[in-house]
């Protein structure tokens, strides 16, 4: 949980740095996802969680169009 | 015979390169201030991985095609059999598209590359799949937050959430809208419990107001951001977007087969005579307008007919895209139009978008239970929809249902009767004008007469 905490109070520091780019991606646009950032790492920590926690109970179900999606999107 | 070099006016925006046409082949420019990121896509691994999954359009390198300093390369990539836009997909298409767009980032990154756009208009539909057609999306991942985030938010997660949570038809606001739809718009139109959702809240409603808040703030320190970070956003995105569901619920049009007054002998009549006039005339591409599931696309289709079926209703279009991606068919393309109101060329310089009309001509148009839909609700005369046919296509399969039929009758119980003209035989006046009848048949069991016709 400490970790979590560490990681947020990481994102929300600031590095300062001009953004060039091809598109202009709005300030207000970067700054929403510096808080998203935040809330996905603690999501999937919780996640991480969940699964552990589901494997350990051997209740995950593995349906055959769930291979086939998650070989979708395996890299 | 010399070469008509044609730019494309879709790719105009972008520094890194354009698309042209010579003598209707599609190449495209890699321009030297390219060079780094293109070279990194293709050495990587990632290009290679993502054409192995069939994510990204294969191309080929070729010799120069154009006298330009700046020329780098010059690609050839795979032809897209008709080019679509996401204000004709059904819902499940344009979900397919943003899960298609999120997967590239995901993979992209973890090859230390990152989209640089994240437009719809990145994806187009070939042999039934989703595919990515812009190579030189890619750049070097960088510390700073997703660049292209934005653009995804307006270009997919804002017409998804619009027509899952307000109206299928709000989809036509990316019409309105050529860079997507605003999320200050999407806000004010979804309904208030959306708030309720933290994915909507974070993504359109706090993403909203932040936009408007540092609008005129000028130079800002921004934070920079880890890839890890950056894999977590895209990873709760791609949950996000997979949450959004759309439960057609039934029109009129979509169970159209299980009520048409067609008897079971009557719809294979009509389907024999159509599969002998497609064999007739061997058409390489087809339209079939008013295709409603696509029952009858499937005649022309199943015979390795590059054809696409369009529909005025999402419902019917949806069903039909779920069913093609079911059964992994390639030669069939379902879309949403309005034949009343097609899509016209928009965008800059009217062009940057084409009209449906520049996208054909066709070989084969089916015009199957349409006609009195044109001449009765629309009031369109024969003239006028003789001449848009001829205008998009060079034969043409037409069903005409006469006024006794009961689905002209239902059309015109609600109206007075100024159809007076609405025979078969100023139908054929009308339509000889521009094709010749090659042949009619009467479908068995039944009043109405299918033509074929050609020019």
């Amino acid at each position: 949980m400490k970790k979590i905490v560490v990681l947020i109070l990481f994102t929300l520091c600031v590095s300062m740095q001009p953004a060039y780019a091809y598109l202009d991606p709005g300030t207000g646009s970067l700054i929403v996802q510096i808080l998203i950032a935040a809330f996905a790492t603690v999501a999937i920590f919780f996640k991480t969680i969940w699964q552990s926690i589901k494997s350990v109970l051997h209740i995950g179900k593995r349906s055959d169009k769930n291979s086939e999606e998650s070989e979708d999107e395996e890299d | 015979m010399p070469e008509i070099l044609e730019k494309e006016s879709s790719s105009f925006r972008d520094p890194s390169g354009f698309i042209f046409r010579v003598n209707n082949e599609i190449y495209r420019q890699v321009n030297y201030s390219y060079k780094d990121d293109y070279d990194l896509l293709m050495n990587s691994g990632l290009y290679d991985k993502l054409t192995e999954k069939g994510f990204l359009i294969k191309h080929i390198e070729i010799d120069k095609k154009v006298e330009d300093d700046n020329c780098y390369k010059t690609i050839k990539p795979e032809m897209i059999d008709f080019i679509s836009y996401p204000y004709e997909w059904s819902f499940s298409m344009y979900k397919d598209a943003a899960l298609l767009t999120l997967k590239i980032q995901k993979i992209a990154l973890k090859y230390d590359m990152s989209l640089k756009d994240a437009t719809a208009y990145n994806i187009q539909f070939k042999n039934g799949r989703p595919v990515f057609i812009d190579t030189l999306s890619f750049e070097k991942n960088d510390n700073m937050p997703w660049v292209a985030y934005k653009q995804f938010c307006q270009h997919f997660l804002a017409p998804l959430l619009l027509m899952a949570y307000r109206d299928i038809r709000l989809q036509s606001l990316m019409k309105n809208y050529i860079d997507g739809i605003p999320l200050d718009l999407t806000t004010s139109l979804l309904p208030k419990r959306c708030l309720l959702n933290p994915a909507i809240f974070m993504h359109i409603n706090l993403h909203s107001k932040l936009q408007s808040g540092y609008e005129s703030s000028g130079k800002v320190k921004i934070h920079s951001i880890t890839k890890k970070q950056k894999l977590a956003i895209i990873e709760e995105l791609i949950d996000f977007v997979k949450s959004i569901n759309w439960q057609p619920k039934n029109t009129e049009w979509g169970d159209y087969y299980s009520f048409t007054n067609y008897s079971d002998e009557a719809m294979t009549d009509k389907g024999k005579i159509i599969e002998k006039y497609i064999e007739k005339i061997s058409p390489v591409t087809c339209w079939d307008l008013g295709a409603n599931n696509g029952y009858f696309t499937r005649i022309a289709a199943n015979k390795g007919v590059k054809s696409v079926a369009f529909d005025l209703d999402p419902v019917a279009v949806e069903k039909n895209y779920l069913r093609i991606k079911q059964e992994k068919e390639k030669n069939i393309l379902a879309l949403v139009m309005d034949l009343t109101n097609p899509s016209s060329s928009i965008g800059w310089n009217f062009s940057e978008r084409m009209s449906l009309k520049k996208r054909g001509k066709v070989n084969l148009v089916l015009a199957l239970a349409l006609i009195h839909h044109l001449a009765i609700s629309n009031n369109l005369p024969f003239s006028e929809i003789a001449r848009f046919f001829a205008g998009i296509c060079d034969n043409l399969i037409l069903e005409f249902v006469p006024k006794n039929d009961s689905k002209v009758q239902i059309l015109l119980s609600t109206r007075k009767d100024i159809f007076l003209l609405y025979n078969q035989e100023y139908f054929e006046k009308e339509f000889g004008r521009y094709f010749n009848i090659v042949d009619k048949q009467q479908v068995k069991n039944s009043e109405r007469i299918i033509y074929l016709l050609s020019k």
